[in-house]
C-alpha cells in the first residue's frame, strides 16, 4: 500500500499578527511555525495504517517556502518514510485551486492508493485543499473524518455532521480523506525517531512560476468591529477584586 | 444576477440553515433557483423555482453531476451552499467539474468582494474570483435568515446512481455525562488550561459558583474531559447567565454554542483573543494565577 499525507506548515496563532500597508498577508517575521493541527491527525493516522500493514510506504508532502521544510521532518519522525517539499519561497500568493493542482502535478504519477490530508489549514481556513486534490486525481474523497477503518477492499469512516451527529460513509480505493481534530491521539516524536528521521530521504521540487489565480487576493485586516469588551488588567489582587466586584453586581455571588 | 442555492438534507429533513442562504441571494437581489437533494418532504418557501432531486442525501458523485446538469440548463451567477459538514464536501467537488473559483465561509460581500475570517478570526481577507460562475459556501450563522414567503413552481428529478463514496448510516454520540443545555452559569475550560491536571483549578471555580464545567472542543480530543462537556457546533449550543472562558480563543465553531450567553467573561492572556467580540468582560491574565486567587476570594 502507498500512502501519501499532505501537510502544511502554519504560524501559531497565539501570535500577534502584522499586515504591512497594501499587504495581502502578515509579516511573517518573528512568528513561530508548526504543523497545522489538522495535519497532525492525518499524519498519526496514516502512521498507525503504515504500522499496521509492514509491506507499506508512507510519503509525506508539503507545499511551501522553504521553511515549511522543518514541518517535513517533524513527519517524518513521527513516522513517514520519506518526504517531499514542492518548494514555493511566494506560496502565500496561490489559492486553494493553484496548490491542490501543483500537489496533483506531482503526485499523479505515483500511484497512491490512501491520501490524507487536514480538513482545514488553521491559517486560511477554506477546507479546499483535499477534495480539490482527489477531483484532480480522479479518485474518491470524502471530508471530515473522525473515525477510520480499513475494510476488505476499501475504507469505511466516520464523518462528523453538526451537533455530534456522524455519518458512516464506504469508499474503495485509491481514495483521499480529510481529517477531523480528534481522529486520534497525534503522537510526540521520541529523541531516537528525531534522530532517525536525520536520515530519511527529503527531496526538494522547485515550483515554476505561478498561474494567475482563480480567487484573487484584494486584502487583509483587522475584523472591523472588535465587539464591547471591557478589559480588566493590573496585578493580579486588583483583577479578582474587579471581577469578585463585577459578579455581585450582577448577582452571580452572594 | 441569479443564484443557485443548494440545501442540505440530513435524516430527511431539510437544515433550516436554507433560509440563510435565501437571505443571502435576497441581499444581492438575485434571482433563486433551489436544489435540493435527498428523500425529504420539507418544502422551503420563496418565490423562484425549486429542484427536487430524489435519492439518497450523501453521495457526492450524483450530488455533483446533479448540480453541473442543473448549472449547465440554468446558467447561474453563484451556486451558493452553508459551510456546513454538506456545503465544505460538495463545494470543492463542484469547483472542479465546472471549472469555478470557490470561496469559502464568506462573512460578508461587498460589491462582488468577499471578506472571510482567517488566523482563527483574528484577520479578515478580502477576495475577488474572476470573472463567471462562482462557488461559495456561507459561514453558518453569518447571514440573516430570509423571511420566507411564497411558493416556487417545483421540478422533480432523480438522482443518477454514480460509483463513489456512500452512506452507510448514521451514528449518534452517546448521552451520557452531564446536560450543559439547562445549565445556569459555566465555567468553560479551552487548551489554554495547559493539561489535564489544570482542569482542577476550573473544578473548583466551578464548584464556588454552583456553575458546570464546560470546554473548548481541544479538551475533550486530548481526552481531559467527557465530550458531554464540549460547547460549540459539534457539541451542545448553551446560553447560560453567566458563561466564564478561560482559555479559550474564540473559534467560530465555539462562539456558535456559545455566544447567546447573558454574561460572557473571558480569561485569557492574549489580548487579541477573538472571544473578545462577544465577552462583556475581558480579564487578561494567566489562569494559572488568576484562577486559584479568584476562587479563592469567592469561598
Ligand atoms: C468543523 C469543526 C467543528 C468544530 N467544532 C467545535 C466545537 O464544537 N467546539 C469548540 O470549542 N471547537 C470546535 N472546533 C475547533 C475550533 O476551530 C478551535 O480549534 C477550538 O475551539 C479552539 O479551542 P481553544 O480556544 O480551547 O484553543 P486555542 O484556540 O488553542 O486557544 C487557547 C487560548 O488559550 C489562551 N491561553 C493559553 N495559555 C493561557 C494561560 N496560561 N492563561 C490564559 N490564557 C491562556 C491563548 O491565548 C488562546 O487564546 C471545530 C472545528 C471544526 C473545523
Amino acid at each position: 500500500m502507498k500512502i501519501l499525507v499532505c501537510i502544511k506548515q502554519v504560524a501559531d496563532l497565539e501570535s500577534r499578527f502584522v499586515v504591512p500597508a497594501g499587504a495581502t498577508w502578515f509579516d511573517e517575521a518573528d512568528l513561530s511555525f508548526r504543523i497545522n493541527e489538522y495535519d497532525e491527525y492525518a499524519i498519526e493516522e496514516a502512521v498507525r495504517l503504515k504500522e499496521s500493514l509492514p509491506e507499506s510506504e508512507l510519503v509525506v508532502l508539503t507545499l511551501g517556502p522553504p521553511r515549511a521544510a522543518e514541518a517535513l521532518k517533524k513527519a517524518l519522525a513521527m513516522g513517514a518514510d520519506r518526504a517531499i517539499h514542492l518548494n514555493d519561497p511566494k506560496a502565500q500568493d496561490r489559492d486553494s485551486f493553484s496548490v491542490a493542482q501543483a500537489i496533483a502535478g506531482a503526485v499523479k504519477d505515483q500511484g497512491f492508493d490512501l491520501i490524507f490530508t487536514g480538513m482545514q489549514s488553521q491559517d486560511r481556513g477554506s477546507g479546499q485543499v483535499g477534495l480539490l486534490l482527489s477531483e484532480l486525481l480522479g479518485i474518491n474523497g470524502v471530508s471530515c473524518v473522525v473515525g477510520f477503518a480499513k475494510t476488505e477492499g476499501g475504507i469505511q469512516v466516520e464523518r462528523e455532521l453538526d451537533g455530534g451527529l456522524r455519518a458512516e460513509v464506504a469508499l474503495g480505493l485509491p481514495a483521499l480523506v480529510t481529517c477531523q481534530l480528534g481522529l486520534n491521539q497525534p503522537r510526540y516524536p521520541t529523541l531516537p525517531n528525531i534522530m532517525k528521521a536525520k536520515k530519511k530521504p527529503l527531496e526538494t521540487i522547485e515550483l515554476g512560476p505561478q498561474t494567475a489565480p482563480r480567487v484573487k487576493a484584494q486584502g487583509l485586516s483587522l475584523p472591523p468591529k472588535r465587539g464591547a469588551a471591557e478589559f480588566i488588567e493590573g496585578d493580579n489582587a486588583t483583577k479578582v477584586a474587579k471581577l469578585v466586584a463585577i459578579l455581585k453586581e450582577k448577582k452571580l455571588v452572594g | 444576477m441569479k443564484a443557485m442555492l443548494i440545501g442540505e438534507v440530513v435524516g430527511a429533513k431539510l437544515n433550516p440553515s436554507f433560509a440563510e442562504l435565501l437571505g443571502f441571494a435576497g441581499r444581492l437581489g438575485a434571482e433563486v433557483v433551489g436544489l435540493v437533494m435527498g428523500d425529504t418532504s420539507d418544502r422551503p418557501s420563496f418565490a423562484g423555482k425549486l429542484v427536487l432531486a430524489a435519492g439518497p442525501e450523501y453521495a457526492p458523485q450524483a450530488h455533483k453531476a446533479m448540480v453541473q446538469e442543473l448549472v449547465a440548463a440554468e446558467k447561474p451567477d453563484l451556486v451558493v451552499l452553508v459551510h456546513s459538514a454538506y456545503g465544505w464536501d460538495l463545494a470543492p467537488r463542484l469547483a472542479v467539474a465546472l471549472s469555478a473559483p470557490q470561496i469559502s465561509e464568506v462573512k460578508e460581500v461587498t460589491d462582488g468582494v468577499y471578506q472571510v475570517g482567517v488566523c482563527n478570526g483574528k484577520l479578515v481577507r478580502q477576495l475577488a474570483p474572476n470573472p463567471g460562475l462562482t462557488i461559495l459556501t456561507l459561514q453558518a450563522g453569518a447571514f440573516a435568515p430570509a423571511q420566507e414567503s411564497g411558493s416556487p413552481t417545483v421540478e422533480n428529478k432523480t438522482l443518477p446512481s454514480l460509483p463513489g463514496p456512500g452512506l452507510v448510516g448514521y451514528k449518534s454520540k452517546p448521552k451520557t455525562g452531564v446536560d450543559l443545555s439547562k445549565a445556569e452559569r459555566i465555567v468553560s475550560v479551552g487548551r489554554g488550561i495547559g493539561k489535564k491536571e489544570n482542569i482542577e483549578l476550573a473544578r473548583k471555580l466551578a464548584a464556588v459558583l454552583k456553575a458546570e464545567l464546560g470546554s473548548s472542543r481541544p479538551v475533550v480530543d486530548a481526552g481531559w474531559i467527557d465530550p458531554s462537556h464540549q460547547v460549540g457546533s459539534t457539541g451542545t449550543t448553551v446560553a447560560p447567565k453567566l458563561y466564564l472562558a478561560c482559555g479559550i480563543s474564540g473559534a467560530v465553531q465555539h462562539l456558535a454554542g456559545m455566544k447567546k450567553s447573558e454574561l460572557i467573561i473571558a480569561v485569557n492572556k492574549d489580548k487579541e483573543a477573538p472571544i473578545g467580540e462577544v465577552a462583556r468582560y475581558f480579564v487578561v491574565a494567566d489562569l494559572m494565577e488568576f484562577l486559584p486567587a479568584l476562587t479563592e476570594a469567592l469561598q
